[in-house]
């Protein structure tokens, strides 16, 4: 066909599209970067509250972000929650018990306010001022050993968050108490996490402290951890967006001892390791001291106790029981999907 | 300028202009198609591949790039930077292989294969950007299916260009014999 | 008038699909793109293509805890370690993206990286 046209001037139009290429060239050129400053990923894995910290982070400024979140969270163990260092507040109030009061930073203050509320919530289930049996048990030492009953049994009536008073921004802890946070530490750890990505230039990011995990501003698969398998192994399979996901589960620094397993939740009514029909409980709330709170709690109280609590919280939650069974609760079809077929949802 | 001269550029504007918007509406409607199953995503038919088809043989190379700036300029307005790396590589690249294929001395092939060879180009251009964007090449595994695509896509719409011509030709003839 | 078909296009398709079948050769022999970073502290000691590896090796980690990681293709894991719980040794081999295995004592992590288009989750909460 003939219709082929012709410009008047060939080197105007040779120009006009070197113009144009040119344009082009420097429009992907500017593209391209700002696509490369909001995708670069920057994955950390480190070590805090004697479990594994995991970031990845999508954004810029990943590096420096990671470090501060980091440095953030020995602070809150070494600074604020641990009870086994000797200076934080925790352990300052904890050497006080029953005999005066402690003066915090407002942060381990709003903790443990936070904290407490969900104690009374769960009516004890979750109960922050069982420390002093935690100690007795001390999961984390290398020789396992249980505990002398009569001295679980000696400390047992002891064991009561009511008798925690945080009145006049003092903490001041009963006598035969101490404060454990270990039960919350985690899920606090995340909500620090959280409050120092909001003010970086990282724009996505997916947190995980020892298996308590924060979404913030993405959508991720999230497995939960098969309680018969390793820790690489998954039951099923969650998809959320922008929350916290929280799970306890009798796998947990279990050991075993004469034939007998024992796992690190304990129940504040017996001080052992709670023993019912569950293996584990995964909570998903929107902060991480919640979901980690209840995940506990609700692990404790076991699954028909904990509707009104979870309802209460505007929490979901998923159930896997001892004998394979999973409910789930407040969670939709779409956002939960069970993918060991040893397992059964009912 | 003579008048009728100046007519004359006018028409030609104009025909780029309808020609850049049709092949703006085929891409569009394209994106609204479901991703396709198996495919890497955005993987489409490439319907525009038409108007630029028909740009490079009967108007010229440099208007048919200048549609597939056009496309990939839509495409990062309303699909975000990395839809406008993607679509100009694919253009480009598909652009200079169907210029190519048509000053082979004695043109050996026919639309159909033009089609296909530049359908696969296209394809290959924006394998090629999503590597370089996600400094991946794990996105190779998709080239088999990729060139399995290329023909079908290339043969479909080689063929519909096949038929629409003499309805594009009109057109032309309309903006630039009009008296 | 241009033609649809001629004969040159038939050659020319012909070829693409022997191209299509070709390319899918090196994807039968493939398992599929994973890596590994093995860090420690937060500092990354080494990123390995567990895709590229020629027989097996060992890497072993010096301190207190020491640590020795078994690398093969595909895969890769801790083998022995110091620490008294050896849980990292008993997660056993990691064989697919997205797993990880930890000495808490060592201050070690091995991970394996996530190739696209998988199904794995993204994290594991626990």
């Amino acid at each position: 066909m003939a219709l082929r046209f012709r410009s008047r001037s060939k080197r105007k139009n040779t120009i006009a599209l070197i113009a144009a290429l040119l344009a082009a060239a420097v429009l992907s050129g500017l593209f391209a970067l700002d696509y490369k400053l909001n995708t670069s990923k920057h994955d950390h894995h480190d070590f805090v509250m004697g479990t594994v910290v995991s970031l990845k982070l999508t954004g810029q400024g990943g590096p420096a972000t990671a470090e501060k979140i980091v440095k953030q969270m020995r602070n809150l163990e070494y600074k604020q929650l641990s009870w086994r260092v000797a200076d934080t507040y925790i352990a300052k109030a904890n050497a006080k018990a029953g005999l005066a009061s402690f003066e915090p930073d407002e942060e381990t203050l709003r903790y443990l306010e936070d904290s407490l509320k969900i104690c009374r919530a769960s009516k004890g289930a979750l109960d922050i001022s069982i420390g002093k049996i935690t100690a007795l048990w001390d999961f984390d030492s290398d020789e396992k050993v249980l505990p002398d009953k009569g001295e679980i049994e000696a400390l047992l009536p002891f064991v009561d968050y009511k008798n925690i008073d945080l009145s006049d921004g003092q903490i001041f802890v009963g006598q035969n108490q101490a404060l454990d946070m270990g039960a919350v530490g985690k899920g606090i750890a995340c909500d620090e996490a959280r409050a120092l990505l909001r003010v970086s230039s990282v724009k996505s990011a997916i947190v995980s402290v020892g298996g308590s995990v924060l979404l913030y501003n993405t959508e991720a698969r999230v497995g939960i951890r098969n309680p018969d398998g390793g820790p690489n192994d998954y039951l099923g399979i969650l998809k959320l967006k922008n929350c916290n996901i929280s799970t306890s589960g009798n796998y947990e620094k279990a050991f075993e001892f004469e034939g007998e397993k024992y796992h690190h939740i304990l129940d504040p009514k017996t001080g052992y390791p709670v023993d019912n029909d569950l293996a584990g409980v995964t909570v998903i709330c929107k902060d991480g001291l919640t979901a980690d709170a209840l995940s506990t709690a609700c692990f404790v109280l076991g699954y028909k106790d904990s509707l009104p609590l979870l309802e209460e919280y505007e929490a979901r939650a998923v159930f896997v029981f001892k004998d394979k069974s999973v409910r789930t609760s407040g969670l939709l079809e779409k956002d939960f999907s069970l993918t060991d077929s040893a397992y059964q949802l009912v | 300028m003579r008048k009728s001269e100046r007519a004359k550029l006018t028409g030609r504007i104009a025909l780029l202009g309808v020609l850049g918007a049709q092949a703006l509406a085929l891409s569009f409607i394209e994106s609204l198609l479901p991703p396709l199953p198996g495919m890497p995503p955005g993987a489409k038919p490439g319907f525009s591949n038409i108007v630029t088809m028909y740009t490079v043989s009967y108007i010229g190379t440099k208007q048919a790039l200048l549609i597939t700036l056009i496309k990939a300029i839509f495409a990062g307005l309303t699909r975000g930077p990395s839809a406008f790396m993607m679509s100009l590589a694919g253009g480009l690249l598909s652009t200079f292989v169907m210029a190519s294929m048509l000053r082979i001395s004695g043109r050996p092939n026919g639309i159909a294969g033009i089609s296909v060879a530049s359908a696969a180009a296209h394809n290959m251009g924006q394998l090629l950007a999503a590597m370089f964007l996600l400094r991946s090449t794990a996105l190779v595994g998709y080239l088999p299916v990729l060139i399995f695509f290329s023909v079908a896509t290339g043969l479909v719409t080689g063929t519909i260009l096949k038929y629409l011509l003499p309805a594009l030709d009109r057109q032309s003839e309309f903006f630039l014999l009009h008296k | 008038m241009i033609k649809l078909f001629k004969r040159a296009d038939f050659y020319l398709i012909l070829f693409f699909c022997l191209l299509g079948i070709v390319s899918f050769v090196p994807r039968l022999m493939a398992s599929g793109n994973m890596t590994a970073t093995i860090s420690q502290r937060g500092q990354v000691l080494y990123s390995i293509d567990l895709d590229n590896i020629q027989g097996s090796y060992t890497i072993t980690i010096d301190g207190r805890p020491s640590a020795d990681i078994l690398v093969k293709k595909g895969e890769i894991g801790f083998v022995r370690a110091t620490c008294p719980d050896k849980i990292c040794v008993k997660t056993g081999m990691l064989t697919k993206p997205g797993q990880s295995a930890a000495c808490l004592p060592a201050k070690l992590i091995i991970t394996t990286g996530k190739a696209t288009g998988r199904k794995a989750p993204d994290v594991i909460t626990y």
